[in-house]
């Protein structure tokens, strides 16, 4: 199990190689990757902080919550941080499972608690240069 | 009195205008009370404050939690990751 937070670009091909194991029948790799247009709006660039110590925390636990109900063979959980351009890699979910039903419903439910609990924000720039944290009403 | 530190995160600390603040409060001050004492020193900080999840020293708390000397408060506004 490999759980990370970094300012480098995220290189998902060894995730994968590293989820590859003989116990597993599938792997299934989620890339969040940054988008330029939302509804009307275009975002120049992100930009990703994180209280790193309860957010490396949160995601083990995340993890290995996932590992038990799932039944993951391996696992890695990427999360970049830093100023990020559109089409760059913001996060990334690897997962090797005995079946794919598993891998998938795995990675789904990782990046929905993710989204919902790990202490990482992101800044939206637009190209007029108007920056905004965004913080989700729930 | 006790002293603590509240840590701020992303759009929070805008508003506060810095990362760290350490404040004097009165002992057996829990959390939900901290956040009304940051929302009248920090009157924009309401939105945020009413969303916001806490740690303290790097633990997720209830807002029940008893605030003790020198502990680390983490302001977590509403998280966008992913």
């Amino acid at each position: 199990m490999r759980i990370k937070l970094t300012n480098e670009p995220i290189v998902h091909h060894d995730m994968v190689e590293n989820c590859r194991c003989k116990s597993a029948g599938a792997i299934v790799l989620f890339l969040g990757t940054v988008r330029e247009i939302t509804g009307n709006e275009q975002t120049l660039s992100l930009e990703y902080e994180a209280f790193a110590p309860l957010a490396e925390k949160t995601l083990i636990e995340i993890a290995e919550q996932a590992k038990s109900k799932w039944g993951i063979q391996k696992l890695e959980i990427i999360h970049r941080l830093g100023i990020l351009q559109p089409g760059e890699t913001s996060i990334a979910v690897c997962v090797s499972t005995p079946h794919r039903a598993d891998a998938f419903a795995a990675c789904q439910q990782i990046m929905d608690k993710i989204k919902e609990v790990v202490p990482i924000w992101k800044k939206e720039t637009s190209p007029k240069g108007v920056s905004n944290w965004i913080h989700p009403k729930i | 009195m006790i002293k603590i530190s509240v840590v701020f995160f992303a759009g929070a600390r805008d508003i506060v205008g810095r990362n760290r603040l350490e404040i004097e409060i009165p002992p057996q001050t829990n959390i939900a009370e901290l956040r009304e004492i940051l929302i009248v020193k920090f009157p924009r900080l309401e939105d945020l404050a009413r969303r916001a999840a806490f740690a303290v020293n790097e633990i997720f708390v209830l807002t029940d939690t008893l605030l003790v000397e020198n502990d680390e408060v983490a302001f977590l506004p509403a998280v966008s990751g992913g």
